[in-house]
């Protein structure tokens, strides 16, 4: 008799005289330890890796004394024209480059060249924002002037820029008048994040039922330290008042 | 809208996370808080997850996610309150200064490894 399992004949091997992986193809039953597992506690935001980056361009613009803002709007709301108009009249004295971000084509990067600025474009090809990184690695290339200006023209889309902070001083939301007054309502995470909102092409409010005052109350109660500038690119009218508070912004 | 590249970000921390502990870990488990004021769409974050981890061989993976409900502190009349959207107004005194402080979560909460 068999002194292991108690059986009549010998002519059998036991599960301890097999390996693991035979006792699986021969199906016999037996035990598995249990496989250990571990929790770790994390507690990191998951836009962590860009909010270092960002931290990181930010002090990069502390230590040079360069103002960086970053402009971020529908598309069509005249960023480029506004930007254009804005270093025809800043060049003179100050300094400043830009960053252009486009899903495709380097259109916006030559009308900035043309007037004379330093500019680099970012193709995001399928992204829909620019981020951190890319702020980043175009910076070092660039190389802005100490105590210059740096503007980087976001992707125009108002939902996903409004998470990924680039390390600028100041989130500037440009609308254009033509899109509607109630267009922070419907938005609200990029008015929220803005620090400025610039409300452009006033020239054709003759010809709009919209309404800035309601425009800026709509704005206003998604983020009430929003700061306005009314002004038309085109028309040149309130520009000087924009293009002094960025002078300011490098005098310090 | 950009949940597919929230869900890389993600499953890297997490992989980084579980590399650090051991560098023969596999994960089974994540667990993700989502504030209900994140601008993140938790059904769009986890059919993406799903998408990602079949095709690095992790199907398995449990992921496990936990709706933060927002609160918002209004300046005006000092009291919390649960704004069901980011720009609603104070309940009590109809203020917008109003500052969201819980709801705007997106996080890895942990991990679990074996």
């Amino acid at each position: 008799m068999c002194v292991t399992c108690g059986c009549g004949g010998d002519d059998h091997r036991h599960s301890n005289e097999m390996s693991h992986e035979e006792m699986h193809i021969r199906g016999v039953v037996h035990h598995h330890e249990p496989v250990e597992q571990k929790k770790i506690d994390i507690e990191r935001d998951i836009l962590c890796e860009n909010q270092s980056m960002a931290e990181r361009n930010r002090g990069y613009f502390e230590a040079r004394n360069i103002y960086c803002v970053n402009l971020v709007s529908s598309p069509g709301s005249g960023k480029t024209t506004l930007l254009e108009e804005t270093l025809h009249r800043l060049l003179p004295t100050v300094s400043a480059t830009v960053i252009e971000g486009d899903q495709q084509t380097s259109n916006d990067a030559e009308r900035i060249r043309a007037t004379g600025a330093r500019s680099r474009q970012i193709n995001t090809q399928n992204g829909c924002h620019l981020d951190a990184g890319m702020i980043n690695r175009v910076l070092k290339d660039l190389d802005p002037n100490t105590g210059s200006i740096l503007f980087i023209e976001n992707v125009g889309n108002l939902v996903c820029p409004a998470m990924f902070d680039l390390g600028e001083q100041d989130r500037i939301v440009v609308i254009s008048v033509t899109e509607g007054d109630d267009k922070p309502l419907k938005y609200p995470y990029i008015f929220e994040s803005a620090s400025i909102c610039i409300i452009n092409k006033i020239d054709l409010l003759p010809h709009l039922r919209s309404d800035v005052a309601t425009l800026k109350r709509n704005a206003l109660q998604v983020n009430p330290a929003l700061r306005f500038f009314e002004l038309s690119a085109v028309t040149g009218e309130n520009m000087e008042q924009w293009c002094d508070f960025l002078r300011e912004q490098v005098k310090r | 809208m950009h949940e597919l590249s929230l869900a890389m970000s993600l499953l890297d921390l997490a992989h980084q996370e579980a590399a650090k502990s051991d560098p023969a870990a596999r994960l089974s488990a994540i667990d993700v808080e989502v504030g209900q004021l994140a601008g993140v769409d938790a059904e769009a974050l986890r059919f993406c997850l799903e998408t990602i981890l079949s095709t690095t061989g992790e199907p398995d993976v449990a992921l496990r996610f936990e709706q933060v409900k927002s609160l918002s502190f209004c300046s005006e009349c000092e009291r919390f309150f649960s704004p069901e959207r980011r720009h609603s107004p104070c309940p009590r005194c109809g203020s917008y200064r109003t500052e969201l402080r819980r709801g705007w979560e997106l996080k890895l909460k942990s991990i679990t490894i074996e």
